[in-house]
């Protein structure tokens, strides 16, 4: 189904990822802190008294959001836990995406590329696809720590996990997205990392909105579709309005 | 090098004669390995890089793109490439358009050497051809082999010398024994010694095969090609053969007198022709040389300059060119 010309460029480009030090270390930090660490720790600590007893203040207790926050528990698995997924499937890819499409362009090392028979097209879903792959290959293998330890530390269960699964997959292809859209409009490795920042905004905003107004699992649906839209409308604005030549250009 | 196979079939195989008679512009298009018809690129930021650019390259010749920096020559070969869209015309590469569904198929037969090209820290030399190989089909052992490249396959492309890197670059291009090669500024950035060195293997290349080769520079140009396409400013200036392109300018007269080059430019100003200074002589252009030198030099004779040269000369083709620009 894959375009042979697509296999090959991803294959290269996972070879490359890997035998990057610094593309590596930044594809395997980010995920381990933010999505086994930090988790871990949190849902370690809401087993401790202090958290056990900490109560939403009724104001806040009245937002949709936080109808299944009772305790420290709650207010780790509904509100600190998505918004630390959703922080590493959004900006794992973007960091590595920095990476493989704008550190080739300034190395002019595209221009190899350029000058086999492949498009532009090619080269440019050869990377994210291989971005995308390292993301889930470290992302989804953490998470499943998580899974374990949300389902015999938490009475969350497994519908919270396959909620949580869900928002990091759609994210993942959000950010897909936002690599594409700085990969077109991004100049240089500079413009990139502020372009990447300021991709991730819509999507760690809509998450706050999310977690405040969406009440219990719902909140990770509404969102994941809302990441998975953002995603799809990325690469379709990206594709159609400025175009792969605008990476070569 | 040596090559085995000179694949100009591809129009016969796809379009068998007996069954079918193309008609007469196909048949151009056909004959034409590369074809540029009134092509057109804006860029998004308002820069223009071709404007209704017309050029095309005869099957098996040697054309040159010649032109300054910023002439438009390099995006010539990103849209040939397909990795820019025209915006507007129509670009052909061994006859089917470039932006048609049948250009994957040809993409194949055209070898390209990029403009100073980077390279991959993580990936070997061999890791690369291996890559280009299997992306055109191929088999990379005898382009490496043409190139000399074989003991650093295993080197990492970086740590190759600029001219080894070249050539590995070139020799990716010639991994499928390609009708069409362009090479793209193919030494800049190379010293002298290594440019030298490197237009040898690309004499080599070209040997049989239809090549456009885009540079800046004149006297390579006509080293190795027997055609030439001038741009300026993304327009083409002249094109045919280098002998053609002079032939089309007005030939020129070389005066130098022992007064120097001041009176001689004075007097001919006085005669109501314009002259350019040119190594303690001035050159006139005139319509006729045979005609005309011998009333121009009884006139400066007159009005007492010690003419000591008055001959024929060819303009240089920069100048021509340039006057074409203009």
């Amino acid at each position: 189904m894959i375009q042979e010309e697509i296999q090959l460029l991803f294959w290269k480009e996972v070879r490359q990822l890997t035998r990057n030090t610094a593309a590596m270390l930044s594809s395997l930090f980010m995920p381990a802190v933010l999505v086994v660490l930090a988790p871990v720790l949190a849902l370690l600590a809401s087993r401790t008294q202090p958290y056990r007893e900490l109560r939403v203040p009724p104001l806040t207790a009245s937002l949709p959001g936080f109808d299944v926050v009772h305790d420290g528990q709650g207010y780790f698995l509904y509100v600190t836990l998505p918004v630390l997924f959703v922080l590493a499937a959004l900006l794992t890819p973007i960091l590595s995406a920095t990476h493989t499409l704008i550190v080739e362009r300034e190395r002019r090392s595209l221009e190899l590329l350029m000058a086999l028979p492949v498009l532009i097209g090619d080269i440019l879903a050869a990377k994210l696809a291989a971005n995308l792959a390292t993301a889930v290959a470290t992302i989804v293998p953490m998470f499943l720590v998580d899974a374990v330890v949300i389902v015999s530390l938490t009475g969350a269960g497994m519908a919270y996990v396959i909620g949580a699964l869900f928002l990091l997959l759609t994210t993942l292809v959000a950010s897909a997205g936002a690599s594409l859209l700085m990969a077109l409009l991004a100049r240089d490795l500079r413009t990139a990392t502020q372009l990447g920042g300021l991709l991730a905004v819509p999507p760690l905003l809509l998450t706050a909105l999310c977690v405040v107004f969406v009440p219990g699992l719902g909140r990770f649906a509404v969102l994941g579709l809302l990441m998975l839209a953002m995603g799809c409308g990325s690469l379709y604005s990206g594709l159609r309005w400025l175009t792969t030549e605008r990476y070569v250009a | 090098m040596s090559r085995v196979v000179r694949s100009n079939d591809y129009a016969g195989e796809r379009m068998p004669r007996q069954e079918w008679s193309p008609p007469r512009t196909l048949l151009i298009a056909m004959a034409t390995a590369i074809a540029f018809r009134s092509v057109t690129k804006r860029f998004p930021n308002g820069t223009l890089g071709l404007a209704d650019a017309n050029w095309y390259v005869e099957e098996g010749k040697h054309a040159c793109l010649l032109g300054p920096s910023g002439s438009g020559k390099t995006t010539a070969v990103r849209l040939l490439q397909a990795a820019l869209r025209p915006t507007g015309g129509s670009i052909l590469l061994l006859g089917i358009p470039v932006d048609g569904p049948g250009y994957r198929g040809v993409r194949g037969r055209l070898g390209i050497l990029a403009q100073g090209p980077g390279m991959y820290a993580d990936l070997t030399a061999g890791e690369y051809m291996a890559l280009a190989a299997r992306l055109y089909g191929a088999r990379p052992d005898r382009a490496v082999e043409a190139l000399d490249l074989g003991e650093y396959l295993h080197t990492r492309m970086t740590y190759l010398s600029p001219s080894f890197q070249r050539r590995l670059a070139l020799a990716a291009a010639l991994v499928a024994d390609p009708d069409v090669l362009v090479l793209d500024e193919p030494t800049a950035g190379l010293d002298r010694v290594a440019a030298d060195h490197l237009i040898l293997y690309l004499r080599e290349a070209m040997r049989g095969r239809t090549t456009l080769f885009c540079t800046h520079r004149q006297d390579e140009g006509e080293s190795l090609c027997s055609d030439v396409i001038y741009l300026r400013g993304g327009q083409v200036v002249a094109e045919g053969t280098w002998e053609e392109v002079r032939r089309r300018s007005r030939p020129c007269l070389r005066v130098a007198a022992r007064q120097g080059v001041g009176a001689v430019m004075a007097e001919l100003a006085e005669l109501g022709m314009h002259g350019e200074p040119a190594d303690g002589a001035v050159v006139v252009s005139v319509a006729s040389p045979e005609q005309e030198s011998g009333a121009l030099l009884r006139r400066l004779l007159e009005a007492g300059l010690d003419v000591y040269e008055c001959a024929p000369v060819r303009p240089a083709l920069e100048t021509i060119l340039h006057e074409g620009y203009q």
